[in-house]
């Protein structure tokens, strides 16, 4: 099952590896590089699954998934985090992620979020 | 340290302060007793003398004017057995007058100042013997005898003055003595007040010394208070630093084995295979210092951040023992277990089993090859006592206290690294045990080896409130 991914990260590094584990996997992936252009592609929609880094340049990605939750978007997402703080998770599972994963994360780690959660939200874009 | 040396100096000076306040209270009291009892001595020397010389001066004047008044009632009427016997009554007063001043003279015999009564006592013998004859002789010749009672009125009036002169040196004697006591009395509170005075001055001054310690006091006391706030401040921004540092670390470590994993899923033969789970596998061991460091840098900024519950030892023990079976597995060690706690403590089990797994793995490190590790664990006297004993060469006494140091290795020269770990393992799982309140501590084993020990308390049950 190949899965439209939307990636919002501010780290090369990281968008990098994820684009190339993703791609391999047969999945498609988008990018975004800040919270101003992730809300944009997220806005536009056709995604399975956002992955979304909680310390954005601009702005924090809690707040904007809070955002997309209040707009009525159900798009599964997953908070990506160096912290692991609880108070940082409670926080993103108030604002409506779906799951929540902590650098450093593993190849597998990643594919296996993908596999679980891409699809299943219940908005227009689910397949 | 300099600081508490001062301090020690301080105390010193505040004690000697109150010793000298205490001399003080006793000079006082020394030089007031000194000066009573030299007001005293003065009074009881003139009571005892100088006052009683003026009453027998007086007396004695007295006594010589009677036996001049009865001399002239001879000499005047018909001496007849009745008027000399009242004569010779008077002359013997007189002389027991006499008798009486040279008795108390003589408790002065080094006085040069006092009168001569023994003049006194040969005038007064001398006329007895004279008039007695006259009487006896010439009482029959009354003009013949008229002539010698006049005659002897000389003698009277001699012992007179002499009397009068005992009077005098005794009423100035006793004046004396009276001004005497004035002046001790008068010495005696000049002295006390000097005595006071010297003293309140003193006293001014060590208050004012015992003033300026205790501001120098109150000032190191703020000074170190500062210090210890700074301290403080920069135990906080080091361990922010090794926070932020250790969670700065975890997205280049992403990017690493991410890369190492996919590169494995694209490509798997044998060099760049070896090569991709080496990295893997440093990135994996890497992760793990920065969550030790993340770990060790929270509790040192506060407590140890437990998830703690209640929970039954028995079930505990059992998921550790099968935990650090699979370790010592994977470490290729064996390990026998003997394990039987009851009763319930509060702890977070997954950092208990982080602590006992850190001491599996160190036994299987330092142990023989294939060596099996020894757990046991029993619950007495209020504490779940652990313990995980191993076969290796043991550790040398001077380096017990070491083993817990961050990044100490007890293998070679200490702080050599080594494959496989990083010397971390120690500090964490004593910061775990003393996070829950209990302690750790290494022990050498009979027969060679080493006994690492985790000690926690448990909680009170029933049985032990009972008892």
């Amino acid at each position: 099952m190949s899965a439209r991914v939307l990636i919002v990260e501010d780290d090369r590094g990281i968008r990098r590896v994820i684009e190339r584990g993703l791609t391999l996997a047969g999945h498609a992936p988008t990018f975004a590089e800040g919270l101003a252009s992730g809300r944009a592609r997220w806005t536009d929609g056709g995604y399975d699954l956002v992955l979304l880094d909680v310390m954005l340049p601009d702005g924090n990605g809690i707040e904007l998934l809070a955002e997309r939750r209040a707009a009525g978007d159900a798009t599964p997402v997953v908070l990506l985090s160096a912290r692991e703080e609880t108070e940082l998770r409670d926080r993103g599972s108030a604002a409506g992620a779906t799951a929540y994963l902590k650098k450093p994360f593993g190849y597998a780690d990643l594919l296996d979020c993908v596999d679980r959660l891409a699809g299943t939200g219940t908005g227009d874009d689910a397949r | 340290m300099i600081d508490e040396r001062r301090a020690e100096q301080r105390w010193r000076l505040a004690v000697l302060a109150i010793a000298g306040l205490l001399v003080a209270i006793a000079v006082i009291g020394v030089v007031g007793i000194l000066i009573n009892t030299n007001i005293h001595q003065t009074v009881e020397d003139a009571i005892a003398f100088d006052v009683e010389l003026e009453d027998r001066g007086d007396d004695l004047r007295v006594a010589v004017l009677d036996v001049r008044h009865y001399h002239r009632d001879l000499l005047l009427n018909n001496p007849d057995a009745t008027r000399i016997e009242l004569w010779r009554g008077r002359y013997d007063v007189m002389m027991l007058e006499i008798a009486a001043v040279e008795e108390l003279l003589a408790r002065r015999p080094d006085d040069a100042g006092l009168p001569d009564v023994d003049v006194l006592r040969r005038a007064a013998e001398a006329y007895y013997d004279d008039f007695a004859t006259a009487l006896q002789r010439d009482v029959t010749d009354r003009e013949q005898f008229e002539d010698v009672a006049t005659d002897l009125l000389v003698p009277i009036d001699g012992m007179e003055r002499i009397a009068i002169a005992i009077d005098r040196a005794g009423e100035e004697r006793a004046a004396a003595a009276f001004t005497a006591i004035d002046d001790a009395s008068a010495t005696g509170t000049w002295v006390l007040v000097g005595v006071i005075v010297g003293l309140a001055a003193m006293g001014g001054v060590l208050g004012y010394a015992v003033l300026r310690l205790v501001q120098d006091q109150r000032r190191l006391v703020a000074a170190e208070q500062a210090a210890a706030a700074q301290m403080a401040e920069i135990s906080r921004a080091k361990t922010d630093f090794i926070a932020d540092a250790s969670h700065e670390l975890r997205t280049p470590l992403t990017v690493l084995r991410g890369n190492a994993e996919v590169g494995l899923a694209i490509q798997d033969d044998c060099a760049h295979g070896e090569i991709l789970s080496e990295i893997v596998a440093e990135s994996a061991r890497m992760s793990r210092l920065v969550d030790d460091l993340l770990f060790l840098a929270r509790s040192d900024a506060s407590s140890v951040p437990l998830d703690t519950r209640d929970l039954d030892a028995g079930p505990l023990l059992e998921a550790l023992v099968n935990r650090a079976e699979v370790l010592a597995r994977e470490r290729g060690a064996g390990l026998s277990s003997d394990v039987s706690a009851e009763g319930r403590l509060r702890a977070d089990p997954d950092r208990i089993e982080q602590a006992v797994l850190v001491l599996v793995d160190n036994a299987a490190k330092y142990g023989p090859e294939g060596g099996v590790i020894d757990i046991t664990a029993r619950s007495h006297d209020g504490r779940l006592v652990i313990e995980v004993a191993d076969r290796g060469p043991g550790i040398a006494p001077e380096q017990v206290d070491r083993i817990f140091e961050r990044f100490y290795r007890a293998d070679g020269d200490g702080r050599r690294r080594s494959p496989g770990g990083v010397g971390l393992g120690l500090s964490i799982a004593a910061a775990i045990a003393e996070g829950h309140g209990g302690t750790i501590s290494a022990l050498p084993r009979d027969g060679g080896g080493t006994v690492m020990r985790i000690s926690l308390p448990m909680r009170a049950t029933t049985a032990d409130l009972r008892g």
